[in-house]
This record gives C-alpha cells, sequence and structure tokens, in this order.
C-alpha cells in the first residue's frame, strides 16, 4: 500500500470494552458445601473503630523523644470498614458475570471516516492472520487462575474456579479449574482452558453470543478477613468520618467491575524489558502502567506505546510486530478513548 | 399522540454503573436523553441486524436505585475511581464520574410488519441485543434479584377495544409494581410559575424550577394569641407526589452549522450545534396510577422553528383533566 500522507489521527476515537464483568457479589459458604447456593451467606461490610498508635515515619525535626511521646499519648482514632467470613464458614465464595461482545476494533466514536475505514481493514487483516486465539487464551488463563480475586487469593487454601456459559439464563456448559495449580507468571495450555478460549474468541470474533458466569471458591479458614474493593472519597469531609469505605451491594460486599476488568485483561507480557527479567504479565494499557509498582512500562519514549504503535500502524503504515499487534488488538478490547486533541 | 398499537417490555433489566449526573445541574437518575438515545441506537442496530421494527416512544419503571455516593449527612460525595498511572508514572488526574445500579423495566411502543406469530421471537432477539448494549452508559448485567420467569421480554397487541385494553395494560400494571414511572410535569412549573408571580411580579420560570427542587419549611404559630401558643415549622409542598428536576432536551445556543464545519466534532456527517440543557419537573409515579400506556411513554418533540430539541410526556394532560 502506498504511504498515506493525508490521513490524519480522528480527534474524536472512542471504543467500547467489549470484556465486560459484573460486579462480584462476595458469600461465605463452607467448603463441603460450596456448591449449594442455598446455604450462602452475604458478606456484610460492617464498621470498626479501632486505637491506633502513631507509627508514621516521623521528619527529623520531630524525632525528639519528648516530642515523640507526646504525640505517641494522642491516639489516633479511627473507624474503618472492615468485612470477614463469619465464624461457621471457611470459605469465601465470589461470583460475577463476564459479558463478552462482538466488534472489537470498531469505534463507537470517530470523527473520520478515512480513519474509520483504515482501521477496520487493519482489524480485518489481524482478525485473518492471526484471530483472537492467542488473546482468548491468556483472558481464559485469567479467568482460570483466579487472578481476579487480587488479595482474597493470597494465602488461600484451595481455590476453585466454576465458569459456565450461560444461554436465556440457563448454563449449557461448565468448565471447573483448580486455581492455585495455574501459574500467575505464564499462560498455560490445558485441554480445558482451550475450549474456554475457543469460545472466547468466537465471541469476539462476532460469532456467538457469550455471557459466562464465573464462581470462584476460596477457602481461607473460619472467621478471615476478605478483601472487598475499596470506594475512593474525595470529599475530605466525609473521609473524616471514616477512614476507609468498602463497596457493597445491597448490603452484599463487592468487588468493582473495574477492578476484575483489569485482572482479567493482565496478559501484556509483550512490553519491552530492559534486564530481560521475567517480570510476568501487566494489565493492557495503552502506556503498560503498573498502580501498585508507579512505574509505566511502554514509555512513548520507546514508541512501545499505544499510540504510537497505533499511529504508525494506521498513519504511517509500518505494521507493528505480532506482539505489538496483539498489544494494539487488546487496547482497542479494553476501550477508552484515543482521540488526539486538536 | 396516536394511540399505541403494540408494546415491547423489557422487564427487569439490572444496569450496572449507568451515569448519574444527569445534567449541569441535576444528578441521581440518568437524564430520559439517555433512554431515548438508546431506543434509536437500538432501533438502528435491529434494522442492521434484519429485524425490521419501528420504535417510537419509550417509558421507564424504576425498580432499584443504588447511586454511588457516600452515606449520611447532607453532603454526598460520589465514589470515584483510581485510574492506572499515566506515563510518567505519576496518579492520573480524577474525572468525577457519578455512577448508579439501577433495576428498571424498559417499555417501547413498537410497530412492524411482521406477522404476530413472529413477535415473541423477535422481542426475545431484541432482549439479547439490549443485553449487550450500554443503557445511559452502564452495562446491562443478569438480574438476580428477580425469577428469571419475570424477566421474559414481553409483546403486547393491545386490543382495539377500549375494554379489552384497560384489562391488558392492568396486567401489564401489576407486573410492574413496585417501581415508580418517570413522568413530566411541566404544569406544575409553569404552575408554580404563576403562584410566586402573585408574590413577586419579577419572579423567573428558573425560581419556580428551584423552589419546587427543594424542600422549603416554614413557621408559623401554633395556637396563636392562646397560653400555649408556639411556633411550629412545616414543610411546604405545594404540590403532593414526589417531585424531581429533570433535564428534558436541549435548546440551541448557536446557528446550526453544516457538517464538517466545526473541527472536532463528533462526526463529520451530521449537521452540528451547540446547545445547552432544558430542565423541567418530573414525577415518579406508581404504575398503578396510570390510565393507559401513554401515561408512561416519552417521545421525542422536536420544535425546529424555536430551536427546540426536546422529549415529552403526556401524563400531565390526562392528571390535570382528572
Amino acid at each position: 500500500m502506498a504511504k498515506n500522507d493525508t490521513l490524519k489521527t480522528a480527534s474524536v476515537l472512542a471504543f467500547e470494552r467489549k470484556l465486560d464483568p459484573s460486579d462480584a457479589l462476595l458469600y461465605a459458604s463452607s467448603w463441603e458445601k460450596r456448591e449449594d447456593e442455598q446455604q450462602w451467606q452475604p458478606v456484610a461490610v460492617r464498621e470498626k473503630s479501632v486505637r491506633g498508635t502513631i507509627s508514621n515515619r516521623l521528619k527529623a525535626k520531630d524525632q525528639d523523644p519528648a516530642k515523640l511521646d507526646a504525640a505517641i499519648e494522642n491516639p489516633n482514632l479511627q473507624t474503618v470498614d472492615v468485612a470477614t467470613l463469619p465464624h461457621n464458614a471457611d470459605t469465601l465464595v465470589a461470583r460475577f458475570s463476564l459479558r463478552v461482545l462482538a466488534g472489537a476494533g470498531t469505534p463507537s466514536a470517530c470523527n473520520n471516516a478515512e480513519y474509520q475505514a483504515k482501521l477496520e481493514q487493519a482489524v480485518a487483516e489481524y482478525k485473518q492472520a492471526q484471530g483472537f486465539g492467542e488473546l482468548a487464551h491468556r483472558y481464559a488463563n485469567n479467568l482460570a487462575n483466579g487472578r481476579f480475586l487480587w488479595r482474597n487469593r493470597m494465602g488461600a487454601e484451595q481455590v476453585e474456579v466454576s465458569i459456565r456459559q450461560l444461554a436465556q439464563g440457563k448454563a449449557i456448559k461448565e468448565w471447573t479449574f483448580d486455581a492455585l495449580s495455574l501459574s500467575l507468571r505464564a499462560f498455560e495450555d490445558t485441554a480445558e482452558l482451550k475450549e474456554l478460549a475457543s469460545v472466547i474468541a468466537k465471541a469476539l470474533a462476532g460469532e456467538l453470543h457469550l455471557l459466562l458466569e464465573v464462581v470462584a471458591y476460596v477457602r481461607m479458614g473460619r472467621g478471615q478477613e476478605v478483601f472487598p474493593s475499596q470506594e475512593l472519597i474525595l470529599d475530605p469531609e466525609q473521609k473524616k468520618k471514616k477512614g476507609k469505605t468498602l463497596y457493597h451491594v445491597s448490603d452484599i460486599a463487592g468487588i468493582h467491575s473495574q477492578k476484575l476488568g483489569n485482572a482479567i485483561r493482565t496478559i501484556d507480557t509483550w512490553y519491552p524489558n530492559e534486564n530481560d527479567e521475567d517480570l510476568g504479565p501487566i494489565a493492557v494499557e495503552p502506556y503498560g502502567s503498573v498502580t501498585t509498582q508507579g512505574k509505566a512500562y511502554r514509555q512513548p519514549k520507546q514508541k512501545a506505546d499505544f499510540y504510537s504503535l497505533l499511529d504508525n500502524w494506521m498513519i504511517k503504515d509500518q505494521v507493528p510486530s505480532k506482539e505489538d499487534q496483539h498489544f494494539v488488538m487488546a487496547t482497542l478490547i479494553r476501550g477508552g478513548v484515543f482521540g488526539e486533541a486538536g | 399522540m396516536s394511540e399505541v398499537k403494540n408494546l415491547l417490555v423489557l422487564p427487569r433489566l439490572r444496569v450496572q454503573n449507568a451515569n448519574a449526573i444527569s445534567s449541569p445541574m441535576t444528578w441521581g437518575f440518568p437524564a430520559m436523553s439517555a433512554f431515548v438515545g438508546l431506543m434509536h441506537a437500538l432501533e438502528r442496530k435491529l434494522f442492521s441486524a434484519g429485524i425490521n421494527v419501528s420504535l417510537s416512544s419509550i417509558g421507564i419503571i424504576c425498580h432499584d436505585f443504588d447511586a454511588q455516593t457516600t452515606e449520611g449527612g447532607y453532603i454526598r460525595g460520589f465514589h470515584l475511581t483510581r485510574n492506572p498511572v499515566d506515563k510518567t508514572g505519576g496518579t492520573a488526574a480524577i474525572v468525577e464520574e457519578g455512577r448508579v445500579h439501577l433495576d428498571i423495566t424498559l417499555v417501547f411502543s413498537i410497530e412492524t410488519a411482521a406477522a404476530e406469530s413472529e413477535h415473541s421471537n423477535m422481542a426475545h432477539q431484541i432482549n439479547d441485543i439490549v443485553a449487550g448494549m450500554r443503557i445511559a452508559g452502564g452495562s446491562v448485567v443478569p438480574n438476580r434479584s428477580v425469577p428469571s420467569h419475570q424477566q421474559r421480554p414481553q409483546w403486547v397487541v393491545l386490543d382495539d377495544k377500549e375494554e379489552e385494553r384497560a384489562k391488558q395494560f392492568a396486567r401489564l400494571k401489576r407486573r410492574w409494581l413496585p417501581g415508580f414511572a418517570l413522568t413530566l410535569r411541566d404544569d406544575y412549573l409553569s404552575g408554580h410559575h404563576q403562584t410566586l408571580q402573585q408574590q413577586n411580579p419579577e419572579a423567573s420560570l428558573l425560581d419556580a424550577w428551584l423552589d419546587l427542587s427543594r424542600l422549603n419549611h416554614h413557621c408559623s404559630m401554633e395556637n396563636e394569641g392562646q397560653p400555649n401558643e408556639k411556633p411550629a415549622w412545616q414543610v411546604q409542598r405545594p404540590y403532593r407526589g414526589w417531585l424531581v428536576p429533570i433535564p428534558v432536551g436541549y435548546g440551541a445556543i448557536s446557528d446550526l452549522f453544516n457538517p464538517g464545519e466545526v473541527a472536532n466534532a463528533r462526526d463529520e456527517k451530521t449537521r452540528f450545534r451547540f446547545v445547552e440543557s432544558l430542565y423541567s419537573i418530573g414525577e415518579w409515579v406508581s404504575p398503578h396510577r396510570m390510565k393507559q400506556p401513554e401515561d408512561l411513554l416519552w417521545y421525542v418533540d422536536n420544535d425546529e422553528e424555536a430551536d427546540l430539541y426536546r422529549l415529552n410526556n403526556d401524563y400531565h394532560l390526562r392528571a390535570t383533566a382528572q
């Protein structure tokens, strides 16, 4: 194809997310009777007030012993939200649904018809050459290995993930995985995972409507603390009242859908890696950003970020490497507003 | 508005993270324009899926409302999302987003040339397509709070006979309880405006709108002139019912530009105009108070000569006639 000098990035360019999880709701159950839904009890979020101590790092001028004693005498009172399993249940049940939508690569808003046509052509070429198999395989892994449980997965004795394919409200297929036997570092390839990946790939390609119900059973011990999502509250007045607010939906503790989405799309192993260390997959983000590390792995300087790759592909006709194509497609599936400010 | 012949009911949709900031001045339930927008988008989607129907009006019944805000106190704050770090590794700016979880029933007036035997099948297909769409920016997720037989889409062909029609509607209404439907009360706004003008001739419609949007407390003396005289505070409510300020559409604040004339517009095929929100008063009415399906249906009622792009609902016409 001839080099296209006239094509410009659309100033309005937005994509809807194609992997659409619901919030996960948390229930408590006992491991032996985990599959009996009638026995599940909702995990409630309750408040507790604690008398804390001053333990933050002190500035040099405050390190004078007299001052420190004075500070320690002042109790650090705080009210926080907490959620635990009840004392008669040892298993956390987290349940959510995941809708996989077709039309990856079709923008929901784009004000440049030529650009859109180019984009659709590139996506069609990708579909033909690579298909959604690789991405679907990785998404399937992240469902099966229970990564979406985040801190609830750590220190768990046993984790079982059961995934059902729903149609008209009924399960038509079911897969069960032992989540702890699957690695968080690598993507594995078992027969069951292949099956799950193939339905996800079909749904992404638009060959089928897909709604998955994911239920994770986490054996963590009676009365153990569980970790629903924390709410971000900016209002300083409200913040003073309570140090931590946990998420709940009609009095059942929950994990935000955004957080589940982030775990499911933690598939990016293609980012540039200076020392060739094995850092494991990171979430698909335009700049490869990892919040917990405060670091962006795909720097625009190295031309490894989404925008550089997309612009090179669309405008300069430099087709990125296979790995980077996967990354660009995964970002389009993630969705977002990618237009260029005019 | 012509009499509605067919109704398509999509019951008890659970919508997650819908937009709760309905306009620059109101928050809470998503703006009605979001649902009318859904109707247009749905019609186009159905057309490309080979289902030829026309949708002309839409009604909403809300069964559950769970705004993502802080609880307690007079001042509410939205629960926001912490976004991934930016390219330098610093925290990304927080864009305020109001989110709400909804449990709603959508009612469309629908017309089609297809045979009646296909209706039920079409209703299921439409339900599937809606499940993959955004409603007011929120996702449709499976609803666990009601049994699945109550979530089946329904296509109702309304009878021509008045009596039979009333019976059909009564059956529908029962299924919509408990819930509240949003209706338009333009009449309250203009009525209250007149009341205010009697005291203060300069009172504007905005004063009337604000006055209806809040609770006014006023003080009066109980047992005046007697030994047990005491002041009493009362809430002043000029009208009964659950009134809310709502946006009802857009008014033009610029000329109408040709496609592509304005830089960075959303698309280059549609004419473009800058607008601002129009406001009115809405009332949440329990469906059992409604006399006919038209009471809860909203439709587009643009007045292009007056440069108004607005939505309308006819509930108040009948409510005042009673």
